[in-house]
């Protein structure tokens, strides 16, 4: 059995190797790993080293990127801020997808009363604006950067649920769902072990956005003021400061913006080729 | 239908009376001494024990009677229909555009999977999610208000009022909706029936469109229903940027001010709205999937 | 070329000439749209409690007196005196009428005050004339009238306060409502506003705009425009980008970051008056551990304090007043008045007196807009290892939080100060919970003492003298640290003719009626 889930990964692997597109995605997500892991050793200068004479500095040999309102370097604060930004992304979408996944899956797979109940949460929590939730789980836990964190997780979850369910239930009627039936599996092993694989190639798409949703959650949060708190660096914050100066400072906002983008399109790309990978029917 | 609502409502009667701050103090301000505060949170029923509240809360919006709201003094229900009508429409709007821009593209790059028109897709796409919505919204205010000329950044009237914002709040729909067509296609692409359909020789535009196509719809159609909550969480902040009257603002700025009853309504009325929209995409999900029923 | 100078010199003396008497070539017609922050919240001057409100309503209404753009009293409807130290009585103008075509009387002046003291209209600016007699009685229904508002005739009326009140005028610019009016509509007056003033309500689309006219029998003349449009525009930058496209001509709402792009562009006017405001540290004295004296000194002493005006632009002040106010320039030079020049040695020093030699840790909470003083104060802090935690929270949980006493160190700022009364912010009496204002829970009897002199003293010479003596106190207790005032900002595009920067609350739009537009 060990040996067996071994060589499944060994496959995959192999998949993903010859995946053009998912090496790229790989080369930068190990990119911006190794900088967040590093930061203290790459980064140029402090991220939180005010400088006021330095506000606003256009970007120049001593600042690649330029300096914010309070003279800090720009690079130094994105380097810092792949750190936040990435914990935010991973962080919430594992606990999201992790809620999701689980309620989502034994509401499909066992119905009746257990699916009404669970499909009943999601109801609520989908009539419910996120927006609001997430303004007020922050405002009555109070802003730190894990109830930011929290916040984004706890309205994102339905989408995993829903998503979830939807697959077991067209799964579940399916033939190797009787076959595992009738050869006595448990509920739990037939869940995890047989449905789920089946169904995570929407999920591993759906996590992949996410990650880019909760990175832009943060900005958006920032941007009604209820964001990481300062002096510490994220990337949506660094964006919404820098709103304010976009006309006379183009570098505050412009940078961090591209780092969210590159790092959400090597995302992207791993969770397409890892579902490619993934996928049973793929032949090589 | 009915316990989810009373589930709404009893959430946010909780959070809205958990979340610290009161709303007199908040409006009378700072100088206000201790005996104007409870004066005044008498005149306004803020006294009262809070399952009393909840039950006027309740009672009310079966009447479609929010209660006044603290801050404009104004019924609640007066408020919302002032503003319900710009964000429904723009909510519209912004939905069109993403389904516009999302299945020709979605469609092109799964059916030209890994080209160069794929790759363009998907880049464009990210760029789409990866934008937060304020940003996009100054990025464009500040090319086709002020150095074009050619849109009014702000305010509300006619139609070309309504194109940034929309565009602003369609397009991380339009980007996630592209990611989920060409996936979903992707993968019905593969699936044995559409081999068939090809086997016996039907053209490949009739494969396309009519067979793979339809079943590429299922999740697509369970994420509408998922986009309204989020697209009104859009709204908010296109509402601000644009100046624009909006429930999404109003309600924002109804929880700054801890404008209970404002919040409370509109939570409500979204609340519904959402659970009719759902019930409609799910009806349409069992059409377009048969095998999917509803008891 | 000499000739061409000369001609130019000819032309500006022309348009100085112009600008300072207004005598003729004065174009008459037009509409002026002005952006404000966000929508008023009602225009019923009674319930105006936004700037945005105020901007609106005062054009439609006018009160017993105004301030001018030197944040003097001045005569509105009425000229005023004082006869005793406790009354004030008002001679209303004759033929002043409402636009509905009636004359002002005193009954209305009356009624105005009386219906916003009446607890069934629950005013939140009811609190501010408690201090004329048989206010209380009449709030708790205990009388049917205000004893001390007094109809002498039609066109005079005395208020009698309790005790002697040097600060009462401050809120006697409240807009006079029209008795016979006001009293059918309630509170929907708001929907239908009807006042005096030289702008009359037309119609409103909420968070749209709000459409004035001028009004023709206006009793200090008809304003030079026809039209004047009220819009909403809540991000501000997008508001300098509507003020540049034409789509606004003047805006209320400019921030500091936003002065480049009006200085860039020549089609726009920045106008800046020294500001009404001054923006603090506030700490909390029955905190820990700021309620040691010593440690709010040395966090005073390690701040660099002048670098952080320069920073925001703002001008330094020492005193709670703001950095333009006669008695702020003069105590800046004052030996009494500590002003806690920046100084490293002194910081440590104090540091260790308090018992904090190995450093400690402090908590400062703030909102949105003034996390850059934070993280600057961090910084500076450092240095003398203090440790300054920042808590960045909404401004609703903030603002409870500075109220309920549980935010050692705020960052806050006064808004529209123009008086130097002590009372609301440095008197025990203005505590929490009993009172709203004095948000350090600072607490000395000699200061409560010196400020309830200053107070009861119409003598100006006399005030001045309890004002220094009682800052003098409160620098040395250090409940605040005074930083700087803002410049109060608006701006208009050329070719409107005839705004004078003014600070909070007066602002550009007290002279919107004498505004014209060039050709």
């Amino acid at each position: 059995m060990e040996k067996k889930s071994e060589n499944q990964w060994v496959v995959v692997w192999r998949r993903l190797r010859k995946n053009k597109r998912a090496m790229i995605g790989l080369y930068i997500v190990v990119i911006v790993f190794l900088l967040a892991i590093l930061a203290p050793v790459v980064s140029p200068y402090s991220p939180t080293k005010i400088s006021l004479k330095n506000k606003l500095d256009a970007p120049s040999s001593a600042h690649w990127l330029g300096t914010d309102k309070l003279g800090r370097d720009v690079l130094a604060r994105i380097i810092y801020g792949s750190r936040i930004s990435i914990l935010v992304g991973i962080i919430a979408v594992g606990i999201s997808g992790t809620i999701g996944i689980f309620l989502g899956a034994i509401a499909g797979y066992f119905g009746k009363w257990i699916d009404v109940f669970i499909m009943r949460l999601v109801d609520i929590l989908l009539a419910f604006p996120s927006i609001l939730l997430a303004i007020a789980l922050v405002a009555v836990l109070g802003a730190s950067l894990f109830n930011v964190i929290l916040a984004i997780a706890l309205v994102s979850w339905v989408g995993y649920a829903r998503m979830v369910r939807g697959e077991f239930l067209r799964l579940k009627e399916l033939e190797f769902v009787e076959g595992a039936r009738a050869m006595g599996l448990s509920d739990f092993k037939i869940i995890f072990k047989h449905i789920l694989p089946n169904a995570m190639a929407p999920v591993i798409v759906m996590a992949t956005l996410g990650l880019a949703g909760a990175i832009i959650s943060e900005s958006s949060l920032s941007f009604l003021g209820l964001g990481v708190q300062p002096p510490t660096p994220s990337w949506g914050g660094m964006l919404s400061e820098g709103r304010t100066v976009i006309r006379q400072a183009w570098w505050i906002p412009t940078f961090p913006g591209i780092a969210i983008l590159l790092t959400v399109l090597a995302f992207n790309l791993l969770g397409d080729g890892l579902r490619d990978a993934l996928d049973p029917k793929m032949k090589e | 239908m009915i316990p989810v609502i009373l589930g709404v409502s009893l959430i946010v009667f909780s959070l809205m009376h958990l979340t610290p701050g009161d709303p007199v103090q908040l409006m009378l301000g700072d100088y206000a001494p201790a005996a104007d505060v409870t004066r005044m949170r008498d005149a306004l029923g803020l006294n009262d024990p809070l399952y009393i509240q909840y039950f006027r809360f309740i009672t009310g919006a079966v009447h479609g009677d929010f209660g006044n709201s603290l801050f404009y003094r104004e019924p609640v229900m007066t408020l919302i229909n002032q503003r319900i009508g710009y964000t429904f429409r723009l909510s519209l709007l912004s939905m069109l555009i993403s389904y516009i821009i999302a299945f020709p593209v979605g469609i092109i790059s799964a059916i030209k999977q890994n080209s160069w028109l794929d790759n363009f897709g998907m880049v464009g796409a990210l760029l789409g999610v990866s934008m937060p919505s304020f940003w996009l919204a100054l990025m464009l205010i500040l090319l086709f208000s002020l150095h074009l000329g050619w849109l009014p950044a702000t305010g509300v009237g006619t139609w070309r009022h309504m194109v940034l914002p929309a565009i602003t709040l369609g397009t991380s729909g339009a980007a996630l909706t592209t990611r989920l067509v060409r996936s979903s296609m992707l993968e019905v692409i593969r699936k044995d029936f559409i081999r068939t359909a090809r086997a016996k020789g039907l053209s490949e535009k009739v494969v396309i469109y009519k067979h793979a196509l339809r079943n590429a719809l299922i999740p697509v159609i369970t994420v509408i229903g998922l986009r309204l909550g989020s697209i009104l969480g859009g709204a908010v902040i296109t509402e601000t940027i644009f100046a624009r009257p909006g429930i999404g603002r109003l309600m924002v700025d109804s929880i700054f001010k801890r404008d209970y009853l404002v919040v409370q309504g509109i939570t409500f009325i979204i609340a519904v709205s959402i659970l009719i929209a759902n019930t409609v995409v799910d009806l349409t999900y069992s059409l377009v999937d048969p095998r999917i029923r509803y008891e | 070329m000499k000739r061409k100078s000369l001609l130019i010199v000819l032309a500006l003396v022309l348009v100085f000439s112009i600008n300072a008497v207004s005598f003729a070539a004065v174009h008459k017609g037009g509409t002026i749209t002005v952006g404000i922050a966000s929508d008023a919240q009602s225009l019923d001057p009674r319930y105006v409690t936004t700037a945005s409100g105020m901007y609106i309503s005062s054009q439609i209404f006018n009160g017993l007196i105004k301030l001018d753009k030197n944040v003097q009293f001045v005569p509105d409807l009425a000229t005023w005196e004082t006869p005793t130290s406790t009354e004030y009585i008002f001679y209303l103008k004759k033929d002043v009428k409402f636009h509905d075509g009636s004359e002002v009387t005193a009954a209305d002046v009356k009624y105005t005050y009386e219906s916003m003291l009446d607890p069934k209209y629950a005013s939140p600016k009811a609190g501010n004339y408690t201090q004329i007699v048989g206010a209380d009685d009449f709030i708790n229904g205990k009388a049917k009238e205000v004893s001390g508002i007094k109809i002498i005739d039609d066109y005079t009326i005395s208020f009698t306060l309790k005790e002697p009140f040097a600060p009462f005028l401050v809120n006697m610019n409240l807009g006079i409502v029209p008795k016979h009016i006001a009293e059918k509509t309630g509170k929907e007056f708001t929907d239908d506003p009807i006042g005096t003033g030289p702008f009359k309500f037309v119609s409103r689309l909420v968070e749209q705009q709000t459409v004035l006219v001028a009004n023709d029998d206006y009793f200090e003349g008809r304003p030079n425009i026809d039209k004047v449009v009220f819009r909403p525009l809540p991000e501000s930058s997008v508001g300098v980008i509507e003020l540049e496209t034409g789509s606004i001509d003047v805006l209320m709402s400019v921030t500091q970051d936003d002065i480049v792009n009006i200085e860039n562009n020549k089609n726009l006017v920045l106008d800046s008056a020294s500001g009404t405001n001054y923006q603090y540290i506030g700490f909390n004295v029955t905190h820990e551990p700021v309620n040691n004296k010593y440690l709010r000194q040395a966090i005073a002493y390690a701040l660099d304090k002048d670098s952080i005006a320069d920073y925001f632009n703002g001008v330094r002040t020492y005193v709670p007043l703001p950095g333009g106010h006669y008695l702020a320039k003069e105590m800046a030079n004052s030996p009494d008045i500590n002003k806690y020049e920046y100084n490293l040695e002194k910081a440590k020093e104090l540091l260790a007196k308090a018992g904090y030699s190995n450093g400690v840790t402090v908590t400062i909470k703030t909102s949105s807009g003034r996390e850059e003083l934070a993280q600057i104060m961090k910084e500076m802090l450092a240095q003398v290892n203090i440790n300054a935690e920042i808590q960045l929270l909404e401004w609703g949980t903030f603002y409870n939080d500075v109220k309920q006493g549980r935010a050692e160190i705020y960052l806050l700022g006064w808004l529209g100060i123009i008086d130097p009364d002590g009372y609301w912010f440095f008197h025990s009496e203005m505590t929490p919970p009993n009172g709203g204002s004095n948000r350090m829970y600072y607490s000395n009897p000699t200061v409560d003492i010196l400020i309830e002199k200053g107070r009861r003293t119409l003598n100006p010479e006399l005030r001045d003298q309890y004002t220094e003596d009682t800052y003098k106190l409160i620098t040395d207790d250090c409940p605040m640290i005074f930083l700087y005032s803002e410049a109060d900002l608006a701006a208009h595009r050329k070719g409107i003719v005839g705004f004078e920067p003014a600070p909070y609350p007066v602002t550009i739009l007290a002279n919107l009626k004498s505004v014209y537009l060039e050709n």
